[in-house]
């Protein structure tokens, strides 16, 4: 596949390999901003988290395009299929009341000015990726499980316990804050 | 791919040890309710423990230049670990007045220190990420402790909120730097823009831009400080003064690493947008803090402006500019933890006391407290017997040295102005008649915090300044 998005031509027929190679891609980045816009705009809850696992399994497709479909699997195995479901189940345990969110008062200013901000952020950061001149880096070992693995457990030890310690913090903060107190 | 044993571990024996002792002190906590009366002195056992194994580590770079147990670390990690044992030490005396049980507190504190030790000697992005998490995670645990309170809760969710958006920032600039240097170490980003002549593309300024946005709302530099006095005042004090001292340094830590020895080539760049953050942060902070009636407020202000005055070293670029913040940061930690046990002294359970009214008269009824105080107000000043001085001293010269005169004129000007705002209140102690009456009892973690303060600050100031400069150059030349 990798050769195949080398080689796309200016103009590709859409019947082309490379046409509907592009075609999907173009379908993954479509399905990461509707989800994420989802569930940015959404005013019930299981709404934005069906939008958010839309936005995840878009992210699976870059990975996948990215050439480390290992990674891309982990992604919908975790994020799509473990996290979402979690936070729904959590939703569901709270009962939240429904309805519509109570809408605050917001300066009027606040909307333009943060779309302004928005957009010069994006012009800028669309003009630095499609200018610079990115030097592509010779790919290090392949991208398969037995090799992450190693590498895993052997250079990036330190991260690999390090990330372990992080989510052991995460599941006793969450407890700290959520149960009742006991005093 | 070398083979992993014990010895490969070994220069991370310090953080394992603090990693147990956060463990046992969950498992005491949840098992054997008798022992909680002596959690606080375990935590404070851990840490001296760990500080001593800091003290004697040698300078090795394990898992290959991820982690640098080097003396810029190290001196981070003894002001991060006495950061730590002096909120522990003000917990105890919390525990007692306001019937604070909660055992975690002392957990999630260790927690935090190892994430802060972490920062402080990571050679490589991934584990400097990890480090911060690792101890943003327990920092936002901790400000919301008091579920209770709406205003710890509402501190907690807006700290949180920023933090991650932050930390996405930051990784974003992480990301774009690998993508164009293909490397996450910070040693070998160096040399990489150096061979391929990499400075001056701007999609790598973008990328620093991005990293150095993120930590500047770490350490609470404007225009990145919105958080800060909210979060501040909503915080328990004891966490307040925790996160003004402990995570800042560790703030510091990774800024000064990332930039000096990740991008010494884009100094010019860095060095004169840190210039006028800098001279932002000292007005944004002295200024504000002219008009707060709250002293936990005013001091949240006075952290922002101290922020200010510790980049002047940073922005310098040198290692005599670093050497002068690590000997500040240290020095700061004094006075602020100081000034904060001060504030968790005289709170009684039900109220806080923090409004500068109820300092008034507080010479008369209560002279120990008051000339603390009053010594901890002038050394934030940096008047000149008192360890603020020298420390504030170095860092002019510092800045002053690299040809930042502009801003160092700002700083001596701001400096001046928050004479105002701290001698005020030894004006209201000194000068105006008690108003009630405050009732409180010294405890001997109070006690141990308001005696090392005082030692820090009186015997910094005391001893020939440069002795610590001194000492700080020749640990950044080891």
């Amino acid at each position: 596949m990798h050769a195949i998005i080398c080689q796309t031509s200016a103009n590709p027929s859409l019947f082309s390999a490379e046409g509907f190679v592009g075609l999907i891609f173009l379908l993954t980045i479509g399905l990461i901003i509707t989800g994420a816009l989802v569930a940015t705009c959404a005013r019930r809850l299981v709404r934005s988290i069906a939008g958010l696992a839309l936005c995840f399994t878009g992210v699976a497709g870059i990975y996948y395009f990215l050439l480390a479909p290992f990674v891309a699997m982990m992604q919908m195995l975790i994020y799509v299929g473990a996290v979402s479901i979690l936070i729904a189940f959590a939703i569901m345990m709270a009962t939240p009341e429904e309805g519509d969110l109570p809408s605050r008062r917001i300066s009027a200013l606040a909307g333009p000015l943060g779309f302004a901000t928005g957009s010069l952020i994006f012009a800028a950061l669309a003009l630095l990726g499609t200018r610079t001149n990115w030097q592509v880096f010779p790919r290090e070992g392949s991208a398969d499980m037995k090799h992450i693995g190693t590498i895993l457990l052997t250079g990036h030890s330190l991260v690999f316990e390090l990330i372990s310690i992080v989510l052991l913090i995460a599941i006793i903060g969450a407890l700290v804050l959520a149960r009742r107190g006991r005093n | 791919m070398n083979a992993i044993t014990w010895a490969t571990f070994e220069p991370l024996l310090p953080e394992m040890l603090l990693v147990c002792t956060g463990l046992v002190l969950i498992g005491l906590d949840l098992f054997a309710e008798k022992t909680r009366e002596v959690l606080p002195w375990l935590t404070v056992l851990g840490c001296v423990t760990v500080l001593g194994m800091v003290l004697g580590e040698r300078n090795v770079s394990a898992f290959g230049g991820m982690f640098l147990t080097d003396s810029y670390g190290v001196f981070f990690k003894v002001i991060s670990l006495l950061s730590v044992i002096m909120a522990t030490l003000m917990g105890e005396h919390y525990r007692r007045v306001h019937g604070l049980r909660h055992g975690e507190y002392y957990a999630l504190m260790v927690f935090a220190a190892t994430g802060m030790l972490i920062m402080a000697s990571a050679g490589d992005l991934m584990v400097l990420y990890l480090g911060l998490e690792l101890m943003a995670l327990s920092v936002y645990c901790l400000v919301g402790m008091n579920k209770r309170e709406a205003v710890s809760a509402e501190a907690a969710i807006k700290y949180f909120l920023m933090g991650v958006f932050a930390s996405a920032i930051m990784l974003f600039g992480m990301s774009l730097v690998y993508g164009l240097t293909g490397s996450t170490s910070i040693a070998e980003i160096a040399r990489f823009t150096a061979r391929t002549g990499l400075a001056e593309n701007p999609a790598l300024l973008a990328a620093l831009g991005l990293m150095i946005a993120a930590f500047c709302f770490k350490v609470a530099v404007a225009p990145f400080h919105f958080w800060t006095p909210d979060v501040y005042e909503g915080a328990p004090t004891m966490v307040t003064a925790f996160m003004s001292v402990g995570p800042k340094a560790a703030g510091f830590a990774v800024f000064g690493r990332v930039l000096v020895s990740g991008f010494p080539e884009l100094q010019p760049h860095w060095g004169s947008l840190l210039a006028i953050l800098a001279l932002l942060t000292m007005a944004v902070g002295n200024i504000t803090a002219l008009v707060q009636t709250s002293i936990k407020r005013m001091l949240a202000y006075s952290a922002i402006a101290h922020a200010g005055y510790s980049l002047l070293g940073v922005l310098a670029g040198t290692a005599d500019g670093l050497s002068a913040t690590m000997s500040y940061l240290l020095i700061y930690g004094f006075m602020n933890m100081g000034a904060f046990a001060i504030l968790v002294l005289l709170s009684s359970r039900g109220a806080h006391h923090e409004s500068l009214d109820d300092y008034r008269g507080l010479a008369k009824n209560h002279p120990l407290a008051a000339v603390l105080m009053l010594i901890f107000m002038f050394s934030l000043t940096g008047i000149p017997p008192t360890a603020g001085f020298i420390g504030k001293f170095y860092l002019l010269r510092a800045a002053l040295g690299a040809g930042y005169t502009g801003t160092v004129i700002g700083a001596v000007i701001f400096s001046a102005i928050s004479a105002y705002f701290y001698l005020r209140v030894v004006r209201n102690m000194y000068m105006s008649e008690p108003e009630g009456e405050l009732d409180f009892s010294y405890s001997p973690g109070i006690s141990a915090v308001l005696g090392l303060a005082l030692l820090g600050v009186v015997g910094l100031g005391l001893l020939p300044g440069t002795i610590i400069g001194r000492a700080a150059s020749a640990l950044l030349g080891q």
